[in-house]
């Protein structure tokens, strides 16, 4: 490999690797935005909604989006971007608990599988294995029968339910900086196996596990929907993407905009999580 | 140093004029795109090649002569930019020639042999079809006439089992046979040049001999052009009539290999030429005779003052369970005694099993059977704190200064990481005593709170040593610490480790595949070979006068590179 020589570098102008940065970036920008601003809808939602989200108003059923139902209204009247505002605060912090559970629980089970190694590495792999056997959605499901319905419970479920890959991906990732020439040289040095693990190991593997916290930030908030779709979770006649996507549904011939703006918010997260989450993946050099 | 100039025919002048050059790269300035910023990487350099020719291109990491190899095949990485001159292949310039045309040209003009044997073959793919190929795609050949023509390359790069090489995977060859089955690759198109990209730095020296003996036959046989991109300046020498050294992008010195190696006066060059490893093979005068005997004694299993004494060791590898278990005898009846204040060279090539012995040593693999001893005590077996009072002692410095120390941590942190393990002194001694060893290796202390990726290899192998040293071991094992480095920082790091030798008393386990290097550097020197030791004695009683037939194999082939 070509080393370029050091002292004929010409240096860029002050805020070029900014712009570079920008410009090399942009969909992964404009992704991280659009999540912010779901976050903002989430924690500030009467700063968003212009409409009481419950409240019907017959008289204004079946509105397409126009001025001042920016995305039309349903069935009975209710304003659709209110709902979807409000909404976000039932879905969106039941798929970030979700989240941070997995990755709690699944970076947990996987180190201490890859440190500890021989029988307690296999029955934590065994366990993951049998658990990745079962489609997800049924795991929450069984969970949600042992649980009760409601937002915790449902956090909770999906949370269990993720922490599979989690752990997995993180298992495999010690293995491999494990065999690393640095951790040997620390253990060659004389360092004690946990704090090589807390210095050497977890920070060499803990970034394709952010890049999978992305990713199933996305993947939780659509079985939370899918949930809410089949008809558990929240109560009606309180808002949630999933249920809204299903009441769309049985209207959708006078009424496409009841599902499809649920409907493509998801795909709009989704698309945003998978962007970022490649981010982080391949790393900000380039 | 002499220079083999036999069987080389006679060259047309380095500055000759334009007529008829195969190569002629003029004025030519690249330069590399990184973060924002435009990085030269090669700047005003001109290069002729003439047919039958064989010219090297020599220098160290960083002087641009890679970057020059790919340039001319137009193969340089997305971020590289050729900025000015020409690169002149037989009366049309390759700089300016559009990618489909390059693409004509490449295989079918220009072959290349690239640097590493073991990535650069599809290991998914069988042999037959990758060397035949460029026969293919050019057109050149039919399918049945390309096979009958990729067993003859293949039979005169040297495989002389070439129809069941053309049946193999990459995988089942060793790494000299793959060498050669990309020589035959390149080969194939009937190019008129042939680049060849340090051809044998990934090779062990026996190998890289016949590798380079077959090479120049055949450009001499068919009498093709062949640039030579390499580090290693005494191999150039033997090896090309045209010299052109290299450094920093431009080229500061090139003539005949006679006037490099015997007139020439530009200082770069004469501190290369000062500087590569050399091998003393005349017989030492009767005067220092009695040193041998003295190092003999010392060195003896017997001798009481002895640090680290191994014997009979032996290491297996078992792999596979049941019927396809198998098993592979790394190491076999292994025995050194290293004295305290000495240094004990192991040679050999890969696979000798000179690196497996130095992890029993550092207890980082366990030994199948035999026993180590330090300082009287019996450690073959040391288990947790007692192994950890023994890694107190016993330190290690490796190979890949780009490996071994964690890109997250700072340099302090790293030299620290040994003091802190062992809880020596408060935290304010211990920053005090990362100073003091960077002096010590000669590193100005505000590198303590930069990281690895900012510093040069030579710098991280002296963090490396530094890290090694900070607890005060006695016995330092040091596994090739020299020979991912440029020649001009080996020296420096050897004259280094010699003075800390000095210092703190150190003992010293040097590992090397380099002859040269360990008959300057070690006072006692075992050469290994499948496992076991084949010969041992000071180095003068080794390399000047050796017993075994493969010690003398290998100067042979050191020599003749």
């Amino acid at each position: 490999m070509a080393v370029p020589i050091s002292d004929t570098v010409r240096p860029p102008r002050p805020g070029a690797r900014l712009l570079a940065f920008a410009r090399r970036e942009t969909v992964t920008l404009a992704a991280f935005a659009f999540l912010v601003l779901i976050l903002l809808v989430t924690v500030w939602p009467g700063l968003f909604a212009a409409f009481d989200p419950l409240r019907a108003n017959p008289s204004q059923a079946y509105r397409p989006p126009s001025w001042p139902h920016l995305l039309g209204t349903d069935n009975v009247g209710r304003d659709l971007l209110s709902r979807m505002v409000f909404g976000a605060s039932a879905s969106m912090p039941a798929a970030l608990l979700a989240t941070s559970l997995s990755l709690v629980i699944g970076v947990t089970l996987g180190v201490v599988a890859a440190t500890l190694g021989r029988w307690v590495d296999a029955v934590i792999t065994r366990l993951l294995d049998s658990v990745l056997a079962i489609p997800g959605l049924l795991i929450v499901f069984a969970f949600l029968a042992v649980l009760g319905n409601g937002t915790l419970p449902i956090a909770v479920a999906v949370g269990l339910a993720g922490c599979v890959s989690f752990g997995r991906l993180m298992r495999a990732e010690v293995y491999r900086v494990r065999s690393l020439t640095y951790v040997e040289a620390a253990s060659a040095s004389g360092v004690r196996g946990w704090t090589i693990a807390w210095r050497h190991v977890i920070p060499g593997a803990i970034r394709p596990v952010i890049a999978l916290t992305a990713l199933d930030l996305g993947a939780s908030l659509l079985t939370i929907g899918a949930i809410g779709y089949l008809g558990f979770g929240v109560a009606p006649p309180a808002p949630e993407w999933g249920a809204m996507v299903a009441e769309g549904q049985r209207h959708v011939a006078d009424a496409w905009w009841m599902s499809v703006v649920p409907g493509l918010t998801f795909v709009l997260i989704i698309l945003c999580a998978n962007q970022i989450s490649r981010y982080f993946e391949r790393g900000n050099q380039r | 140093m002499s220079v083999a100039q036999e069987g080389h025919p006679p060259a047309a002048d380095l500055l000759d004029t334009d007529g008829g050059a195969l190569v002629g790269v003029e004025g030519l300035g690249v330069a590399y795109r990184v973060k924002g910023a435009s990085v030269d990487a090669l700047r005003d350099v001109a290069l002729r090649v003439e047919r039958g020719e064989i010219v090297a291109i020599v220098g160290e990491s960083g002087s641009g002569k890679s970057t020059l190899a790919t340039t001319i095949v137009r193969l340089l990485p997305g971020n590289g930019e050729i900025l000015a001159g020409t690169v002149g292949f037989d009366g049309t310039d390759l700089a300016r020639l559009r990618e489909r045309d390059v693409r004509e040209l490449r295989g079918r003009r220009i072959g290349f042999v690239p640097q590493d044997p073991m990535t650069s073959l599809t290991p998914t793919s069988r042999i037959g079809p990758q060397v035949m190929e460029t026969m293919l795609i050019h057109g050149t050949h039919t399918r049945p006439a390309a096979r009958v023509r990729a067993v003859e390359l293949l039979r005169e790069a040297g495989l002389s089992d070439a129809e069941r090489v053309m049946q193999a995977y990459p995988h089942e060859l060793s790494g000299g046979m793959r060498q050669r089955v990309l020589i035959a690759m390149a080969f194939a198109g009937d190019p008129d040049l042939i680049i060849a990209d340090e051809p044998t730095s990934a090779l062990d020296v026996t190998v890289a001999r016949a590798v380079m003996d077959r090479l120049s036959l055949l450009v001499r046989e068919h009498h093709k052009a062949l640039l030579i991109i390499t580090h290693d300046l005494a191999m150039a020498l033997r090896r090309a009539h045209y010299v052109v050294v290299m450094r920093s992008g431009r080229v500061v010195d090139g003539g005949t290999s006679e006037q490099i190696s015997e007139h020439s006066t530009h200082p770069y060059t004469r501190e290369l030429l000062e500087n590569s490893p050399h091998l003393r093979l005349e017989h030492v005068a009767a005067a220092a005779q009695t040193t041998p005997r003295v190092a003999r004694e010392l060195f003896a299993p017997t001798n009481p003052e002895t640090l680290l004494r191994a014997t009979g060791l032996r290491k297996v590898f078992r792999s596979g369970h049941g019927r396809a278990a198998k098993e592979l005898v790394a190491v076999d009846d292994v025995s050194l005694a290293v004295p305290a204040g000495s240094t004990y060279g192991i040679v050999g090539e890969s696979g000798s099993g000179k690196s497996t012995t130095a992890r029993m040593v550092l207890r980082l693999e366990d030994a199948t059977a035999g026993s180590l001893t330090f300082r009287g005590e019996d450690v073959t077996h040391a288990k947790g704190e007692r192994l950890r009072e023994l890694r107190r002692e016993i330190q290690v410095v490796y190979q890949s200064p780009f490996d071994s120390m964690n890109p997250r941590l700072t340099v302090g942190a790293i030299i620290d990481e040994p003091g802190r393990a062992f809880r020596l002194g408060t935290a304010r001694e211990r920053r005090a005593k990362v100073l003091s060893m960077l002096d010590a290796v000669q590193l100005p202390s505000g590198f303590a709170d930069r990281r690895p990726d900012e510093l040069s290899g030579g710098q991280r192998q002296r963090v490396a040593i530094a890290r090694a040293l900070s607890i005060e071991p006695a016995l330092v094992v040091l596994d090739e610490p020299i020979s991912a480095l440029d020649v001009l920082i080996q020296t420096q790091i050897l004259r280094l480790l010699r003075d800390l030798q000095e210092e703190f008393h150190l003992s010293y386990l040097f590992i090397s595949h380099d002859l040269a290097t360990v008959q300057n550097f070690a006072d006692y020197v075992a050469v290994m070979k499948d496992g076991g030791v084949v010969e041992s004695g000071t180095p003068d009683d080794v390399f000047c006068a050796p017993r075994h037939q493969y010690t003398k194999d290998l100067l042979t082939s050191a020599m003749h590179l």
